[in-house]
């Protein structure tokens, strides 16, 4: 029974990683600095390709803007410890993350940072030198 | 009946999130991409310096103020001139506002690798454009994303992630 439940598991997840593929490159992130901001939760995408975070922040002045940061798959990401109401919205956070080159509000996510202190990171590691790499799904055929 | 559950709940974790972008194949065309709402689609024409009149197809929709726009334009016959027909579109761009970036993303890995350019420009229209050019198996392809004056927040994140779902079947088919 256990065996086959595994199987099963096995299947499902497969399926659930099919079309999880990081097709393009990292390239239009700065690679070479991660960023820190404290915001709340505005929306949480976990679908493919990738998963998409988006965050309220509030400036010095009182201003909000939504920025956006584009994470991994959700394969990837459930086995780090992400799922689709973690985090959830209205929740208070901080985010880690690689900006974009080209200035517009967002970037890569590295990491998520709860309130209990838990911290949940990208599939590329946290972007200090800790986490794990969680490859992706590589399909010849595509 | 455990088992079940949980593999309708994977399924559903794959497949059923409520998100407005959504992939759209075009397998004539040799690509697939996103958007956030159901794009129309037009035959047009385009013109170069090396040819007039090229068929192409556009696939375009609005949201929230911003166009999502890809051209596919058949280059059938020129194997020998998709760099100058890219390098030409990227041209025409930069000269059209201010250049604020430009990139070389790459889509795919290793030798299934395919390189193109992206350019961010702010028009004299008021508009910002992020278009992310290739050129592939004989056709060039044109992805803009460009925030309308109305939108007034020109640095949202979201032309951005139009360029980056761009795809292509090397063999022909997705899936």
């Amino acid at each position: 029974m256990t065996r086959k439940a595994f199987g099963l598991a096995g299947i499902a997840a497969a399926l659930f990683a099919a079309p999880a593929v990081a097709h393009h490159a990292f390239a239009m992130f700065d690679q070479s600095k991660v960023l820190h901001m404290s915001g709340t939760v505005k929306q949480f995408e976990f679908v493919n390709p990738h998963a998409w975070l988006h965050v309220a922040f509030v400036n010095d002045k009182g201003d909000t803007s939504t920025w956006s940061f584009e994470g991994g798959s959700p394969s990837q990401l459930v086995a780090l410890g992400w799922a689709p109401d973690h985090p959830r919205v209205g929740e208070m956070i901080e985010v880690g993350f690689r900006p974009m080159k080209d200035g517009s509000r967002g970037g890569q996510l590295m990491s998520v940072k709860f309130p209990n202190g838990q911290r949940v990171c990208s599939n590329r590691g946290c972007g200090d030198g800790t986490g794990d790499i969680v490859p992706g799904v590589y399909r010849p055929q595509e | 009946m455990r088992i079940l559950a949980f593999i309708m709940f994977a399924l559903l974790l794959g497949a059923g999130r409520a998100s407005a972008w959504e992939e759209y194949k075009y397998l004539d065309q040799g690509v697939a991409i996103q958007f956030p709402t159901k794009p129309q689609a037009t035959k047009s024409i385009y013109d170069s310096v090396y040819a007039k009149g090229l068929a192409s197809m556009v696939y375009s929709a609005e949201d929230d103020h911003v166009l999502y726009k890809l051209t596919v334009v058949d280059l059938t016959g020129r194997p020998d001139t998709g760099a100058n027909f890219l390098n030409e579109a990227a041209n025409r761009l930069q000269r059209e506002g201010e250049v604020l970036f430009t990139d070389f993303p790459r889509v795919y890995q290793d030798a299934r690798s395919v390189f193109g350019v992206s350019l961010v420009v702010d028009r004299t229209d008021g508009s910002r454009v992020r278009t992310s050019l290739y050129h592939h198996k004989g056709r060039l392809y044109i992805a803009d994303a460009i925030v309308l004056p109305a939108r007034g927040d020109k640095d949202m994140t979201t032309p951005s992630r139009y360029d980056q779902t761009i795809r292509f079947p090397p063999d022909g088919r997705f899936d």
